[in-house]
């Protein structure tokens, strides 16, 4: 994947929504493109997740499309999308009988390039152990992996630390802060509710935020502070 | 293949062997060898080898298999250890359909119960039916309880219609479906046999063929889409192929209980390797060793043909079992 390829991610008044009619969350316009992390922040219930899911193209929007480098969604297959975007869930697998190893290998590649990608993001030990023996915290990092394995421009990420305790959840913004500079240039749409460590995030692209219906660009630098005040105001009313 | 697995292979030879050598008829060892090497006949020892001991060993051979893989594969799809085909209503949904074919007379009428075509289609139709609807439902809702309670109630509404379908039968019709209703490996004849075979392997190339595909999936739907897996699509061809053995099996054996639900249990406490691939032989070859098992055990007092009915046999060792092992994960958690 080189950097200057394009990669572009852009959202053409793009509802989301289930069945026929019943839409969530606001109508989207939007499109983001630079390497490093672009954050989409809401409250619970404000259809971050539906619109991660439907801008990924792993479900079918209501009214308008989505493009990557110009090329429709729609028109893709799931082989092809495959290709584009690679996901990490808020909770990882609890039910699976998998082991690290299996994990990581069901991505084509040599096992040499699954044992070291599992020293990077977790401990080369683990390989052999099923994903149910270890921590959340173990287990996101495996799936962080991966998902990394899968080699694609965008990584999506929906609340992955959510069930994280402090350690487990700095490490894994250092993972994803280490993901977005050279050599590997990654683009990270990252759904949250983990202000503080966006204010931190060395490699802040931009920032995203579902209110009122709307879907509104904040700026980087004092826009989650501003964010939050708008949330109290929210809650005051 | 592993020693434990080798091991599993010879088990299922020996319990088949002792099937085809011993029976409620005496027959030495000279005599069975003989049948088996003059092929079908109309001789006294031709009709019992080929006619009784052949399909019965061969149908529990399937059915267990079948059952075994098609619990395996519903545990996994709905991520929920207590999924099987009996549990979710999904043996309910073939016998309906069987109950439509005997007691209401559709599909030929009641006299037709020797029609084995129409009775194995039945049942699949009927099958299919209700995992089509857990597929449709399962979209909706959350949670693996849910789910449970949905297959349960469907279960419920499945009885109520079938007891009214036995409340207007005729006597004759009624006594057939009631026998059919406790389970047997003895009832089918070689062609349903081997259908029943045939089904039990296909079923087994399917998961041979998807494993991949089954192994994403247990990573969660989302993830599984996004590395490629088309879902809907897997979850067609399982809904259809599990639908298919469980409605044959059921057509061929009446709705047995446990094996579809416990098998796949019992095989996770031996093999460690939880891989759909690696998976695959052991729980068919356990579904076939517990299905012979019951099947001795079926005419074990007094050496008769049917001296309990199956679905007893696999409901004595089969609930305590699933109490012992939720009593074991609850506290392990």
């Amino acid at each position: 994947m080189t950097a200057d390829a394009n990669w572009d991610w852009t959202a053409r008044d793009l509802q989301c929504g289930y069945g026929r009619k019943r839409p969530v969350g606001p109508r989207v316009s939007a499109t983001w493109n630079r390497h490093g992390l672009h954050a989409l922040i809401g409250s619970n219930g404000s259809g971050k997740s539906t619109l991660l899911r439907t801008l990924a193209g792993w479900q079918a929007p209501l009214h308008g499309q989505v493009e990557l480098g110009g090329r429709s969604l729609a028109q893709a297959g799931a082989g092809e999308r495959a290709g584009w975007f690679a996901w990490v869930p808020s909770t990882p697998p609890r039910t699976s009988g998998l082991t690290v190893g299996q994990t990581l290998a069901l991505i084509p590649g040599t096992e040499a390039d699954q044992r070291r990608m599992l020293a990077t993001v977790g401990e080369a030990g683990w390989w052999s152990h099923r994903l149910s023996q270890l921590s959340d915290g173990q287990a996101q990092r495996v799936m962080l992996g991966r998902a990394l394995l899968q080699n694609t421009p965008w990584l999506v990420l929906d609340e992955p630390t959510a069930f994280l305790d402090a350690r487990s959840r700095t490490a894994f913004h250092g993972l994803l802060a280490a993901c977005c500079q050279a050599p590997r240039h990654l683009r990270v749409m990252l759904a949250t509710h983990d202000l503080h460590a966006l204010e931190t995030h060395p490699e802040l692209q931009s920032i995203h935020c579902v209110r009122r219906q709307v879907l509104q660009e904040l700026d980087t630098t004092a826009g989650v502070t501003r964010w939050e005040a708008a949330q109290e105001e929210d809650d005051l009313q | 293949m592993s020693q434990l697995s080798w091991g599993l292979a010879l088990l299922v030879l020996a319990l088949g062997l002792t099937h085809l050598f011993t029976g409620a008829l005496h027959l030495d060892a000279g005599e069975v060898c003989r049948a088996l090497w003059e092929g079908p006949g109309p001789g006294l020892e031709a009709s019992v080898v080929w006619k009784v001991r052949i399909p019965r060993i061969l149908t529990a051979c399937g059915a267990g298999a079948g059952l075994a893989l098609a619990g395996a594969l519903m545990q996994t799809w709905f991520s929920n250890p207590l999924a099987g085909p009996s549990v979710l209503g999904v043996s309910s949904g073939a016998s309906l359909g069987v109950a439509c074919m005997v007691l209401a007379g559709w599909g030929g009428g009641a006299a037709a119960w020797g029609g084995w075509p129409s009775a194995l289609i039945a049942a699949a139709l009927g099958a299919g039916a209700v995992l089509g609807l857990l597929l449709l439902v399962s979209r909706r809702i959350q949670g693996p309880v849910t789910l449970l309670v949905f297959g349960l109630m469907l279960g419920y509404v499945v009885s109520a219609v079938m007891s009214v379908l036995q409340a207007q039968a005729d006597p004759n019709a009624l006594q057939r479906f009631v026998l059919w209703g406790m389970g047997t490996f003895a009832a089918a004849p070689l062609p349903v046999a081997l259908v029943l075979g045939a089904a039990a392997l296909g079923l087994v190339a399917w998961v041979r063929y998807r494993h991949r595909a089954l192994d994403a999936w247990t990573l969660g739907p989302t993830v599984a889409e996004s590395m490629g897996v088309e879902t809907g699509r897997l979850g067609w061809e399982l809904l259809a192929i599990t639908g298919l053995v469980t409605g044959v099996v059921t057509a061929a054996c009446g709705p047995v209980a446990f094996l579809g639900l416990a098998t796949p249990h019992v095989a996770r406490m031996f093999w460690k390797d939880g891989s759909h691939r690696a998976m695959n032989g052991p729980v068919a070859g356990l579904g076939m060793v517990l299905a012979l098992l019951a099947d001795g055990l079926v005419r074990w007092p007094g050496g008769m043909e049917e001296a309990l009915p199956l679905n007893a046999v696999l409901a004595m060792g089969g609930a305590p079992f699933v109490v012992w092992l939720t009593w074991k994960k609850t506290w392990e958690a």
